[in-house]
């Protein structure tokens, strides 16, 4: 039986391995597998859990209160709580120079997608144009993924633009909120499509509705930013235990890997790993190798190999990320209401816009505010705390968030490549964003379009508080060493076979060749199984 | 009478000002050991202003919410905004405070806004009338520090 080693356990990583397995490989996965703190209560909802817990406060806000997001705060504030702490690494195995980039690494069991938001969006063949194969090809393994994890959502207007796969589980229950959106969609639609190009529909959410092996559908709790307590919100720890069921498949833990060596031949012999906070390296021998770091770690572990063997140091252009915008509105009909806290916490209605100068398309998720932790918004407003609380509790059903993200293709300033750092030391890794011209007005641009459609849909854009997050902030990265049908070297074939190694595979986003406005994540998973189905036969 | 102390008086201050009932025993116990837990919090750290303002601020009552305001617009990062910041997180942790803390009457829109903007009203003049008292010193305060020699 033929043994392929698979580096990381994200999301990527998982479905290939586990794909892999079903076609009767062996599979041993290395991986760093840093973990966060277990689940706890699984019973409760959030607001319970302030009842429940002996110390809360240590829960919320974490041991050392790194959930207290202070006015000071030096930090961009992601969002992610102290039990999802893990999922971006604040130390790292080796060194980051970024420059124009917010650059994060994950070395979590899970990856990035242990505290993803679930949005499952396929691309069409608009979007795949750059890709070597359309969605005829990619089809049947978005299928395949979503009856694996489960994809909750409905067939509705966002189906022109974004395909409807099989298996689509029944949507979840809609807040109040969302439901008052959706109704006034549903009476303005002629005007919204004709006048702003903007469809709006149901989330489509990797969260289950109905009870799926071990899993149980969303009993909404509240919690799911917080970690899914009856893991109704996929993550890929779930996958990674479907792999632990077969007799075939190794995991080796506390594995962060260097490099991989190489023969004269560029056929990969090993794969060199050691422990994550440092130690003796040791050496796996393999016969086949999938990268499927993520796209920092895939293409730092390509850049070292190739420096060690050669000496070179090679740029890799090409990164790619989603610009993204946080715009923040109300809900007038919404004002002076209870909110209802035992609701999805995570966007239930999705929207796409097409921008009028550009074949481009804007891609939102609205996310109307429920249960979460208020001192990082009421600090925030410009008032004393007393006034923002009341202001925010009256407020609280009315409040929302708006996720716009706008697509990235590749270019030649934004890089990545290895930077030496003196004779002895090992080599950073280098990042270089360059934002491209006419970005900020493509962005501010769609911004008064934005603000139109959304006023048509009953939401009101604060003014002065929508934020554009700095590059790298939407941990959607892609596009360093990208699938090419002609052998170029730094690029992957159609199936993602290394052009610079004979035995070795990306499965990541690092081969992306280009970057819709969409979340990746789905488009990930069911690459990573296409790779597998037509590499591995 | 025992007194009581510094620390004791601004929990309870901080506690009834943000949520309007007394500290309990576990806000009280969570907020002493979260201070002894951040430093930077540490008043003996902080210009002579923020203490005045802390020193002040832990009498509570009425002063508190224009110190409070003026704290948030024109020194942020003081040691009496990051405390009130730090409390806030701690009672929303906190079944018995959280729900305190969301309580609210509902309403129309019309009339939660009217409710809003009256209390927004009040916030303004309180921080304006605390900017005409507290603002010279601030500025006092700004120029002495930016004058000290610097340490060799």
């Amino acid at each position: 039986m033929e043994t392929v080693h698979v580096v990381g356990s994200g999301a990527s990583a998982v479905h290939f391995a586990l794909s892999l397995l079903e076609r009767g490989f062996a599979v041993h996965m290395l991986d760093v597998g840093e973990d966060g703190e277990p689940l706890v209560a699984p019973e409760a909802s959030f607001a319970r859990l302030k009842w429940e817990l002996a110390d809360p406060a240590r829960y919320f806000l974490g041991e050392d209160l790194r959930g207290v997001v202070m006015p000071d705060r030096p930090e961009p504030f992601h969002g992610i709580p102290p039990s999802k702490d893990h999922v971006l690494a604040k130390r790292l195995p080796f060194d980051l120079a970024a420059r124009g980039f917010d650059a994060r690494v994950s070395l979590a069991l899970g990856g990035l997608a242990s505290a993803w938001t679930a949005g499952c969006y396929p691309y069409n063949d608009r979007e795949l144009a750059s890709f070597p194969f359309g969605y005829a090809e990619l089809g049947p393994y978005y299928d395949q993924v979503a009856l694996r994890i489960g994809v909750s959502g409905s067939s509705d207007d966002l189906a022109e633009h974004i395909p409807l796969h099989r298996h689509l589980l029944e949507p979840l229950r809609l807040d109040d909120a969302s439901q008052a959106l959706l109704a006034r969609y549903t009476r303005h639609r002629d005007s919204l499509r004709r006048r702003w190009g903007c469809t709006v529909g149901r989330a489509r959410v990797a969260t289950l509705t109905r009870d799926q092996d071990e899993r149980h559908a969303c009993r909404y709790l509240g919690r799911c930013i917080w970690g899914c307590p009856v893991a109704a919100l996929y993550t890929p720890e779930l996958t990674l235990a479907a792999c632990k069921r077969f007799a075939s498949f190794a995991y080796t833990r506390d594995c962060y890997v260097t490099h991989l060596e190489v023969d004269a031949r560029r056929r990969v012999r090993a794969v060199v790993a050691r422990p994550a906070a440092g130690g003796e390296p040791r050496s796996f021998p393999a016969q086949h190798v999938a990268l499927g770091a993520g796209t920092l770690g895939s293409t730092r572990i390509v850049l070292e190999s190739l420096f060690r063997i050669s000496g070179e140091r090679p740029v890799l252009p090409g990164l790619m990320d989603n610009r993204q915008l946080l715009m923040p509105i109300v809900i007038p009909s919404q004002i002076g209401r209870r909110f209802d806290p035992d609701t999805y916490q995570l966007n239930q209605i999705a929207l796409g816009l097409d921008m009028p100068d550009s074949a481009d398309r804007v891609h939102g998720l609205l996310t109307t505010l429920k249960a979460t932790m208020i001192h990082p918004i009421v600090q925030a407003l410009p008032l004393d705390l007393c006034t923002s609380l009341r202001l925010f509790r009256e407020l609280h059903a009315a409040l929302g968030l708006v996720n716009l993200n706008f697509s990235d293709q590749r270019r030649d300033q934004s890089y990545v490549r290895l930077e030496p750092r003196g004779e002895n030391a090992p080599c950073a890794l280098e990042v270089r964003y360059a934002v491209a011209g006419g970005d900020e007005a493509r962005v501010r641009g769609s911004l008064a379009r934005v603000r139109g459609a959304l006023l048509r849909l009953g939401a009101i854009a604060l003014p002065g508080m929508t934020r554009i997050r700095a590059m790298g902030s939407s941990l959607h990265y892609a596009g360093t060493i990208p699938m090419s049908v002609e052998p170029r070297p730094l690029t992957v074939s159609r199936d993602c076979a290394s052009h610079d190694f004979e035995n070795l595979h990306l499965v990541d986003g690092a081969t992306f060749p280009f970057l819709p406005a969409k979340n990746p994540t789905f488009t990930l998973m069911a690459n990573a199984a296409r790779i597998a189905d037509r590499a591995f036969r | 009478m025992s007194e009581v102390s510094p620390l004791s008086q601004e929990v309870r201050a901080f506690t009834r000002y943000l949520s309007g009932s007394d500290p309990d025993d576990y806000v009280r116990s969570a907020y002493v050991r979260a201070l002894t837990r951040l430093p930077e919090l540490d008043e003996s750290r902080a210009s002579w202003f923020d203490r005045l303002l802390l020193t002040v601020g832990r009498r509570g009552g009425v002063l508190l919410r224009p110190l409070d305001g003026y704290a948030r617009l024109f020194r942020p990062a003081s040691p009496l905004r990051k405390r009130l910041v730090l409390l806030l997180a701690i009672l929303e942790s906190w079944g018995p405070s959280s729900e305190r803390l969301e309580r609210f009457e509902p309403g129309s829109p019309a009339v939660t806004l009217a409710r809003l903007a009256a209390s927004v009203a009040v916030s303004i003049v309180g921080v304006a009338v605390a900017f005409v008292i507290l603002g010279p010193l601030d500025a006092a305060s700004r120029l002495l520090s930016s004058a000290a020699p610097r340490a060799a």
